[in-house]
């Protein structure tokens, strides 16, 4: 298969991609608030739409096996991602108030050792595969990644108050969680069940680097609700959606294994 | 009534441990595999005994680079009736990369 091929496969996948980061740059060049209105409505439908797939999917697999609870503890992680969202559009949107730090985060931050689980779970069939120079060569991406973070965003000014802990945790949970997403994309690099693999990998790629991101602009306090870069965030609900998407897609059984008992 | 013969203890032995590590792996899994070879190969997966070529190829198209490891698993699975020729055939073909 070509890369023209695949491209022209997913084309209204990448469309949507360009089209949220155009709409994200539009927005931004309207004003600030229409900015910070259509960021928060597109953080909750995004994570809406994830979280009815998520649970197709889990409800498909049926719970059981290696596969079904990974995809269990996806839906758990997108429903806590999803309250996340909603608890920080309605402060900014009902109450007019800053939600950082704020009840949100607690559910963000739960979601992180949930969808851990499924990054777990989902490598659990083929942990044969996974090498111990997969595990050292992750392990070092990730540790060299924070490392570098706060190196960067240190300021022997700052206050390490609780919401620099807050704030700290993210990039934290991120680089344990890139070890077994790293871990996947080196094994998945072919095969049909891979575009999943593929998309979720990338789409938490995106988080990490809006994570990172947002610590560095929190700490010199430049950050506002509908930055251009919070289409990152956008874009990695968009990824895990088209990956869970295409995977359901692959999986879709007709009555045919039910013969197969008889 | 008389007693099965070794083909077919053989052949549901194998079945039944190709059945339960692509259960191990999920239900959907299993199904995937069952529905692509009754529609590629018009086989169920009782057959693949005798057409293991069947179950390699779409463990292959599916897996990817993890191929190994899920026949790995089968492998662990009839390793207790690895004495057996035919098992051996069956192991060596489902296996080949």
């Amino acid at each position: 298969m070509t890369t023209v091929t695949i491209l022209h496969e997913h084309r209204f996948f990448l469309f949507t991609l360009i089209g949220i980061g155009f709409a994200f740059l539009i927005f931004n060049f309207i004003d600030e608030q229409t900015a910070l209105l259509f960021t928060d409505l597109m953080f909750v439908f995004s994570a809406a739409s994830l979280v009815v797939l998520s649970i197709i999917i889990a409800t498909k697999n049926r719970f059981q096996g290696f596969h079904g609870k990974a995809w269990t503890f996806f839906a758990a992680a997108m429903i806590f991602w999803f309250m996340g969202e909603v608890i920080w559009t309605i402060y900014q949107q009902v109450y007019k108030i800053d939600p950082w730090p704020s009840e949100a985060d607690f559910f963000w931050l739960v979601g992180y050792p949930i969808f851990f689980g499924f990054l777990i779970y989902y490598q659990m069939p083929i942990k044969k595969a996974i090498s111990k120079k997969m595990v050292i060569i992750s392990t070092l991406i990730a540790v060299s990644a924070l490392a570098s973070l706060l190196f960067i965003s240190y300021d022997e000014n700052l206050q390490l108050d609780f919401e620099y802990a807050i704030g700290l945790s993210y990039p934290v949970f991120d680089s344990i969680m890139l070890i077994p997403a790293l871990i996947g994309v080196f094994l998945f690099f072919r095969g049909k069940v891979n575009f999943m693999w593929t998309m979720v990998s990338l789409g938490f790629l995106c988080f990490v680097i809006a994570d990172y991101w947002f610590l560095l602009v929190q700490v010199n306090e430049s950050y506002y609700v509908g930055h251009p870069y919070d289409m990152l965030y956008t874009w990695a609900y968009a990824l895990f959606g088209f990956g869970v998407y295409n995977h359901l897609k692959i999986f879709q059984t007709k009555a045919i294994s039910k013969l197969d008992h008889n | 009534m008389s007693l099965p013969d070794d083909y077919t203890i053989t052949k549901v032995l194998v079945f039944l441990s190709v059945e339960k590590a692509l259960r191990e792996i999920s239900d959907t899994v299993f199904e995937k595999v069952t529905e692509i070879l009754k529609e590629k190969y018009n086989s169920y997966l009782y057959d693949c005994y005798d057409h293991p070529e069947y179950l390699n190829q779409i463990l292959k198209d599916f897996f990817g680079d993890c191929f190994g490891a899920i026949t790995d698993t089968i492998k662990k699975y009839l390793a207790e009736y690895s004495n057996r020729k035919q098992v051996n055939h069956f192991i060596k073909v489902v296996c080949n990369k």
